[in-house]
């Protein structure tokens, strides 16, 4: 089953953006879509999100590549400080190949619904699930 | 209307040349064309018959029988049967990170594609 996770909050204007673009193709698609409410006053305000964690000095150590690990020295206050942050939104697809589990996790919308950024990331997005369906299918 | 012999000879043999001609043109296109792409070696070999470890759904190790019956192990730490295609180790369980910019591009799929061919077997995603 081909999973979609939206981590978002109501009052983020990207947010709003990522719902109203996204959202209608998904339905078409027929995808489990779960809607994850993060940061501001939500019950889930000091929840993690997917992608901050790719800020933290750990994470570069262990999974980042030569050249994050040469500037890590440098920039690791910064890198604290966006690793403890809770940014959104951020999409993460997961699904099962038959052999392993695979995810991806797409992080950061633009506001303007109409740019044609968006247009061709909906389409990429659209024809990614639509690949990821036939890997499962395949794989059953 | 009555033709030389020399016309006919002559149109014989421009015929028979452009004939030619275009007919090695079209074999090496067609060759060019049909080309045989890359096959990858299937990750089991075909008609085996015995036990795969792999990864579930939910990133746990498994023992699984390839053949005829279904039958899965949870064996995360239980190392018993020793004749087993090791597919967990092939191919772990992966997260990829993006950003929108990179997945609005026109060339995503060749990025994730050369992406995935640099990364592939080197190590999994936190």
């Amino acid at each position: 089953m081909v999973e979609v996770i939206i981590q978002d909050n109501p009052l983020c204007p990207h947010c709003e953006a990522l719902r109203k673009s996204l959202l209608p193709v998904l339905k078409r698609l027929d995808v489990v879509v779960d809607e994850h409410v993060i940061g501001g006053h939500s019950l889930s305000a000091f929840e993690e999100d997917y992608a901050s964690a790719t800020y933290k000095p750990e994470w570069i150590e262990a999974f980042g590549s030569n050249e994050m690990k040469k500037k890590l020295k440098e920039l690791s206050p910064i890198l604290n400080y966006l690793g403890g942050a809770v940014s959104f939104p951020v999409i993460k697809v997961r699904w099962y190949d038959g052999v392993a589990p695979r995810e991806v996790v797409i992080k950061g919308f633009p506001t303007d619904v109409d740019s044609p950024d968006v247009k061709e990331f909906v389409r990429n997005f659209a024809s990614f699930i639509q690949m990821v369906k036939k890997v499962e299918e395949e794989s059953q | 209307m009555v033709y030389s012999i020399t016309y006919y000879a002559t149109e014989f043999l421009v015929r028979a040349v452009l004939s030619l001609y275009y007919g090695i043109k079209d074999w090496l296109e067609r060759v060019s064309h049909v080309e045989e792409k890359e096959m990858k070696p299937p990750l089991v070999p075909p008609g085996y018959v015995g036990w795969i470890r792999k990864h579930d759904e939910a990133g746990n190790e498994v023992l699984e029988w390839y053949g005829n019956i279904n039958a899965r192990i949870p064996t995360s730490h239980i190392d018993i049967i020793t004749n087993v295609i090791n597919l967990a180790e092939k191919s772990p369980p992966t997260r990829r990170y993006m950003t929108f910019s990179e997945m609005a591009s026109k060339n995503w799929f060749k990025e994730v594609e050369a992406l995935s061919k640099m990364i592939k077997g080197e190590k999994k995603g936190g």
